[in-house]
């Protein structure tokens, strides 16, 4: 997967439009889901995912390929993301619940109250534990591949993981949701 | 309390991280330890709550906009004209060939044409189940069903229901000063959604997926959604209404004239 990404890079770096279309559709999505997961809000995450592409496209010729693309990608989008939060006027109003394709809507229609109490407790988070989480439970990645793209420590982004996962689990209980093995 | 070293286990475990060795070292202290178990539970349960957030599909939109933005300045055709060119160059047809080239040509413009009337002809006979996209609908064929209302200090507005025995319109009118969602579920495998009319409203729009219409309404927005089913409508369609990430009014409006 790494060598195909590095070959559509190649290809891309050679004036092959095509090329970066085919990471751009490979990645739209979790560079979407980032954004949105940062900036709660479905308009917002469409801009910064445009600019995170616009930005990777330009600056393909510094990607260094002995780190994933993935990751360099990922490293645009999160502070693409929090440059977006950080310049949001104070008190303006992110979109509300974004819905998805999966689990089915009518699943989801049940989910409501506890899909919207997460995404608000997420916000209540600082930004720094927000990303983590985001990387980690929403994207799935490894603490290496985490601290890859925040250019940050394994170790940093282990504590930072758990104190992020603590300060999320009082404010959801604070809010009522019942935290328990299900 | 549970130490911090066996919270790092718990933490590293349920992310994927701990190696075999301390992954049996945990299961050991959890047979032994209620409390650790308690709290492993409840970690685990954290995480099952954290995977209820299911991954958004992004606008379908994004690709395009991306591609289209792609500044031209740094796309090299140098060397790929050459490569066409060449290519054609190599297709050119010399001599006996001339007559092949040409009957192939005939032959693929008859298949084409071919395709062409029998598409014409298979969309005159289709169903309406198979119809995708637009559809033109004879609203006067449609009967007055219920009316369903919400209002709160910021935002009014109500869903009405028109049927007919195989197609229901969801009338949406909404008068909001600011910005509103409207979720439209339905099950895909008992409704199929066959016409939207478009908003009035240009600041306002609408995502379809399956089994699920978004309306993201700014302003006064009116809007219909038309569903066919073949079988009548024993399927309602799920509305929530949502202003600043708050539910404001959630219902199941049913389709059916005697379920009103």
């Amino acid at each position: 997967m790494e060598e195909a990404d590095r070959r559509l890079v190649h290809r891309t770096l050679k004036g092959d439009r095509q090329a970066f279309g085919a990471l751009v559709e490979k990645y739209q999505k979790p560079v979407f889901n980032v954004a949105l997961r940062l900036s709660r809000s479905y308009a917002d995450a469409e801009d910064i995912a445009q600019a995170t592409f616009l930005k990777a496209f330009e600056k393909l010729q510094t990607y260094n390929e002995q780190y994933k693309f993935f990751s360099w990608l990922y490293r645009i989008a999160v502070n693409e993301s929090l440059n977006f939060v950080h310049r949001r006027v104070p008190h303006q109003e992110p979109d509300m619940y974004v819905a998805s394709d999966d689990p089915t809507p009518l699943e989801r229609f049940e989910d409501e109250d506890l899909v919207s109490a997460i995404e608000t407790s997420l916000l209540e988070l600082k930004v720094e534990h927000r990303t983590v989480i985001v990387l980690k439970h929403f994207q799935e990645l490894s603490y290496s591949e985490i601290g890859e793209i925040l250019d940050l420590p394994e170790k940093t982004i282990k504590s930072r993981l758990f104190t992020a996962r603590r300060v999320l689990k009082e404010i959801l209980m604070q809010k009522g949701v019942q935290i328990h093995d299900s | 309390m549970i130490p911090e070293e066996i919270d790092e286990l718990m933490n590293r475990e349920l992310d994927g991280e701990n190696s075999p060795d301390e992954s049996a070292k945990l299961r050991e202290i959890l047979s032994s330890d209620p409390d650790a178990r308690h709290a492993f539970n409840q970690l685990r349960g954290f995480y099952g709550k954290l995977s209820r957030i299911p991954p958004v599909d992004p606008p379908p939109a994004l690709f395009s906009s991306v591609m289209k933005a792609l500044p031209q300045a740094a796309v090299r055709a140098s060397g790929r004209g050459s490569i066409i060119r060449s290519f054609f160059a190599a297709l050119k047809p010399q001599g006996a060939l001339r007559f092949g080239y040409a009957f192939a040509g005939g032959l693929a413009l008859g298949l084409f044409l071919l395709m062409v009337f029998t598409q014409i002809r298979t969309d005159v006979t289709m169903k309406p189940s198979d119809v995708t996209g637009a559809l033109f609908v004879d609203q006067s064929a449609l009967s007055a069903g219920s009316t369903v209302r919400f209002e709160d200090e910021a935002v009014s507005g109500e869903f009405s229901v028109r049927y007919s025995p195989a197609l229901a319109g969801l009338d949406v009118h909404i008068a909001a000063p600011g910005d509103v969602e409207i979720r439209c579920a339905y099950d895909p495998g008992k409704l199929t959604l066959q016409s939207i009319i478009p908003l009035d409203s240009p600041s306002s729009r609408i995502a379809v997926r399956s089994g699920e219409l978004l309306l993201n309404a700014s302003g006064d927005v009116t809007s219909s959604f038309f569903f066919y089913s073949p079988d009548g409508f024993t399927s309602p369609v799920h509305v929530v209404v949502l202003r600043s990430g708050t539910v404001i009014f959630q219902r199941s409006i049913p389709l059916n004239p005697g379920a009103g």
